[in-house]
């Protein structure tokens, strides 16, 4: 029985947490395992064989779409074959160990040689996840980075000021060439030392996508503000979106022959269909039936041209505007998927402070990245965009990449179900 | 020709009171439609165009007028004087077959394939007979030089008809001046007689000059390396039967219809003019042979009396759509049809010309047809003639029949060639003979069309 009548809620949760080693974190960035899992595994397996059969086909024909698939398979199959090599040394080099009949200075070279192999197969193995994750259509674009002010009023706006200098600031060190399409401060003028109310900033380079993607999101600061008089410590935010931007590359989605151009059309799907006289023609008929039309199967879009009197003419307009419609068909989906996108980085709705992915506490100097669990005490340093941010981004692409995995993992296990 | 119903005039009335009288010659509202649209077009051009020479001349009166003579039959391509054919705008006047999409089909495929060719001579000769608009050597002229810089073109036009050389030399000049045409390699135009007999007395008149007296004096070359032609090929039982009432009734018959001649009627006459065509191929040295036809029938006969020749390496017969890529092929009593639609035109071909066309894979060929000798020529003359051209094979033409006694040759005499053939082969020449009487019988047992009443 106990002395104490009751105990407080919290001291009894006290007790049921260990006494010893502090948090436990959930998420973690902690190395990667050395093992791939066996989802993962089959799937590239999987992949591997597909590619056997695609190089077959191909060398008895060519096809645009098998050779770009190929192509997209090719580091999957390499990463894989490395991997393979790797395990097999490694139970090679473990049975040779393990066998009590092998000789003892043999033993000995083989255990010498099973560190190296083992280093060996976690890079192979870290490579093949990596050839894995399918990389972001998009990652390889120039981008888009918007930054306004989130809750906390005045605060929020400076400190938005304070993150786009942050993001010039990694540009200029890593020679990333960014344009300010946009800067409006809270007066409605672009005039500087005002807090800002809008921003955004283009970052062309290729691969910027890649690399700022995983800023998108809603930054937390918490420091006294320069406006505060009593002295109060307060916890603001600024939202960040970041969006590929795509219409650096419309001249060479003009071009008719590339099949990665909206403009492309395989000839083999289109079906032409032509007014013919009916009965004898030649010399029997002089028609001046010159109208053509066109089909595209796979879409079911019928084009019909009758304006000219050449059929030739005719014939030339159809396939312009048949593309020109397909085009638009495609432009329009990616402009669908590109709202869903915007949508899915940031609502609106997620802008409080609650949401955030990392916060900025100005008292302890220290910036924390919520998706990693990174932190950096290192606070002007971030601020200034130095080499700090670029640790922290990196790590939260890690993060992000193990993600993917983790997300391939329970799709591979679904469909084997 | 069913009558054409109130309802379909109505709506036409309710689209544009014009478009009624346009009804009748297309048959279609649609296509009515469009032509009404080329008439305006061409309406406020011509006015525009009197306009500014300080004529004056009122728009709708003119398109009235124009439709009123469209209403009548008169081709729309007459009333606009231009035609397309391929890329090119030809201009047409009465008195000149309108030249046709089918024929422009063939000449661009067969362009096409020429022009892909590797061994091609430094100088290409492309003889093309029965040239009308000269519609045919400009059209590849312009296929061949829209891909190839480095064959120089020579390409000669012959027609009967005066009519036709002035427009071909108008067409020609037109488009050289529109730099339409690559300033490069030549046309040329030329009357001559592709019936005439190259043997008879020349100085009858002109306009009855033989093609191979026309090449002598005009001091032109005797080979040709491609020779393409669109005959006059219907018979005159098609011609009332088969051909519209535009075609009858405003464009020249001596475009269409072979001139009869004595016992040879019907379908042979429709046929008259490719014995001789063939016989100036095997003169000319010709590799590539395109020859225009009306249908499949027409087709079989022409291929039958080109094998019968014994000169050509492989016979194929087009469609009218042979350029389309994947177009299906079959095979009608051996030889290749490519293409869909109506069969329109025999192509032949010998020696080289299997190169220039891409046909890798040779026909056997027959053994004693050593090009360039001309001695399988002699092989199916009978009589002493044929003893007269043994052994001079090598010499050239008009020097071996200038020894000759002048005397008429018969062109008919290629179906005694074929059966000729047919019993070399081992056959008896009957079962080939029964089968073209048999076409004979067939067209003409055909139910009559009775006479249409009225308009």
């Amino acid at each position: 029985m106990l002395k104490t009548s009751w105990i407080c809620r919290s001291c009894l949760a006290r007790l049921a947490r260990p006494a010893f080693g502090g948090q436990v974190r959930l998420q973690s960035s902690a190395a990667a395992p050395a093992t791939v899992p066996p989802a993962l595994l089959t799937r590239a397996r999987g992949i591997a064989l597909e590619h056997k059969h695609l190089t077959e086909k191909l060398a008895s024909g060519f096809d645009t779409r098998a050779a770009k698939r190929v192509g997209e398979c090719g580091p999957i199959v390499d990463a894989l074959g490395a991997w393979e090599q790797a395990h097999e040394s490694v139970a090679e080099l473990t049975s040779l160990i393990q066998d009590p009949s092998s000789d003892a200075e043999l033993r000995e070279l083989a255990a010498d040689d099973l560190g190296a192999t083992r280093e060996q197969l976690q890079t192979a193995s870290q490579s093949l996840i990596t050839s894995l994750v399918p990389v972001h259509p998009f990652a390889h674009l120039p981008c888009l980075l918007e930054i306004r002010p989130g809750a906390g009023g005045s605060e929020a706006a400076i400190f938005a000021g304070d993150l786009l200098r942050m993001y010039q600031g990694f540009c200029n060190r890593n020679g990333f060439r960014a344009t300010l399409l946009k800067y409006e401060n809270t007066n409605g003028t672009q005039e500087a030392g005002v807090p800002l109310s809008e921003a955004i900033l283009e970052i062309d380079q290729e691969n910027a996508y890649g690399v700022f993607r995983c800023e998108a999101g809603v930054h937390r600061v918490q420091r006294v503000p320069a406006t505060e008089k009593s002295g109060r410590t307060h916890t603001s935010a600024a939202s960040v979106h970041v969006l590929p931007s795509l219409q650096e590359n419309s001249a060479a989605s003009e071009d008719f022959d590339n099949p990665e151009s909206d403009y492309y059309i395989d000839v083999k799907e289109v079906r032409l269909e032509v007014m013919r006289a009916s009965g004898a023609g030649g010399q029997h008929v002089n028609k001046t039936e010159s109208a053509v039309r066109l089909t595209h199967i796979p879409t079911n879009t019928v084009v019909s041209m009758q304006d000219s009197r050449s059929q030739i003419k005719n014939k030339e307009k159809a396939w312009a505007l048949l593309r020109a419609r397909i085009a638009q068909v495609r432009r329009e989906k990616r402009e669908e998927e590109m709202v869903a996108m915007r949508r899915s980085v940031v609502g609106v709705a997620k802008m409080g402070r609650g949401d955030k992915i990392r916060t900025y506490n100005y008292g302890q100097q220290r910036v924390t990245d919520h998706r990693s669990g990174t932190t950096v005490l290192n606070l002007d340093d971030v601020v200034a965009g130095g080499q700090a941010l670029e640790d922290i981004m990196e790590s939260v692409r890690t993060w992000l990449m193990e993600q993917d995995v983790k997300a391939l993992v329970a799709e591979e296990s679904e469909t084997k179900k | 020709m069913p009558r054409i119903s109130t309802s379909a005039l109505r709506k036409a009335y309710a689209v544009d009171a014009l478009l009624p009288r346009l009804l009748p010659p297309c048959r279609d509202l649609r296509a009515a439609q469009n032509e009404l649209r080329w008439l305006r077009e061409h309406a406020d051009h011509v006015a525009d165009a009197r306009r500014a020479q300080g004529d004056t001349v009122s728009k709708s009166a003119l398109l009235r007028d124009l439709v009123k003579q469209r209403a009548s039959g008169k081709p729309l391509q007459y009333l606009l004087g231009t035609e397309f054919f391929g890329d090119l705008e030809i201009r047409c006047r009465p008195g000149v077959l309108i030249p046709r999409q089918d024929t422009a089909a063939s000449v661009q495929h067969l362009a096409r394939l020429v022009r892909k060719a590797q061994n091609l001579p430094s100088e290409l000769r492309v003889l093309d007979l029965c040239t009308g608009t000269g519609c045919i050597p400009l059209l590849f002229h312009h296929e061949l030089y829209a891909a190839r810089a480095d064959v120089e073109l020579r390409a000669l036009g012959i027609d009967i008809s005066g009519k036709a050389l002035q427009l071909a030399g108008h067409n020609h000049s037109r488009l050289r001046g529109d730099k339409t045409l690559a300033d490069k390699g030549s046309i040329h135009y030329m009357q001559a007689d592709v019936l005439a007999n190259p043997f008879a007395d020349a100085t009858r008149g002109r306009g009855r000059i033989a093609v191979s007296t026309a090449l002598r004096h005009a001091r032109l070359p005797h080979i040709w390396d491609i020779l393409i032609s669109n005959p006059p090929y219907i018979s005159p039982s098609g011609y009332w039967k088969t051909t519209t009432r535009s075609v009858r009734g405003f464009e020249p018959k001596l475009a269409l219809v072979p001139p009869p001649t004595a016992g040879n009627s019907g379908i042979a006459q429709g046929d008259r003019f490719y014995p001789p065509i063939l016989d100036i191929a095997s003169e000319v040295e010709a590799k590539i042979v395109l020859l225009e036809v009306a249908d499949l029938g027409q087709a079989l006969r022409v291929a039958r009396a080109a094998q019968a020749l014994r000169m050509f390496d492989g016979i194929e017969i087009w469609r009218e759509q042979p350029n389309e890529p994947d177009s299906p092929s079959s095979e009608v009593a051996g030889f290749r049809v490519l293409g869909e639609g109506n069969a329109r035109s025999v192509i032949c071909w010998r020696g080289t010309g299997a190169a220039w066309l891409g046909k890798s894979e040779r026909a056997p060929a027959y053994e004693d047809v050593a090009f360039p000798d001309v001695s399988h020529r002699a092989r199916f003359r009978t009589g002493p003639v044929s003893v007269v051209h043994q052994g001079e094979a090598l010499r050239p033409y008009w020097v071996k029949h200038l020894n000759e006694e002048q005397k008429a040759v018969k062109h008919n005499v290629w179906r005694d060639m074929e059966t000729n053939a047919a019993r070399e082969r081992g056959h008896s020449g009957a079962p080939e003979k029964q089968e073209l009487d048999t076409t004979v019988a067939h067209a003409e047992v055909l139910p009559k069309v009775p006479k249409k009443r009225g308009l």
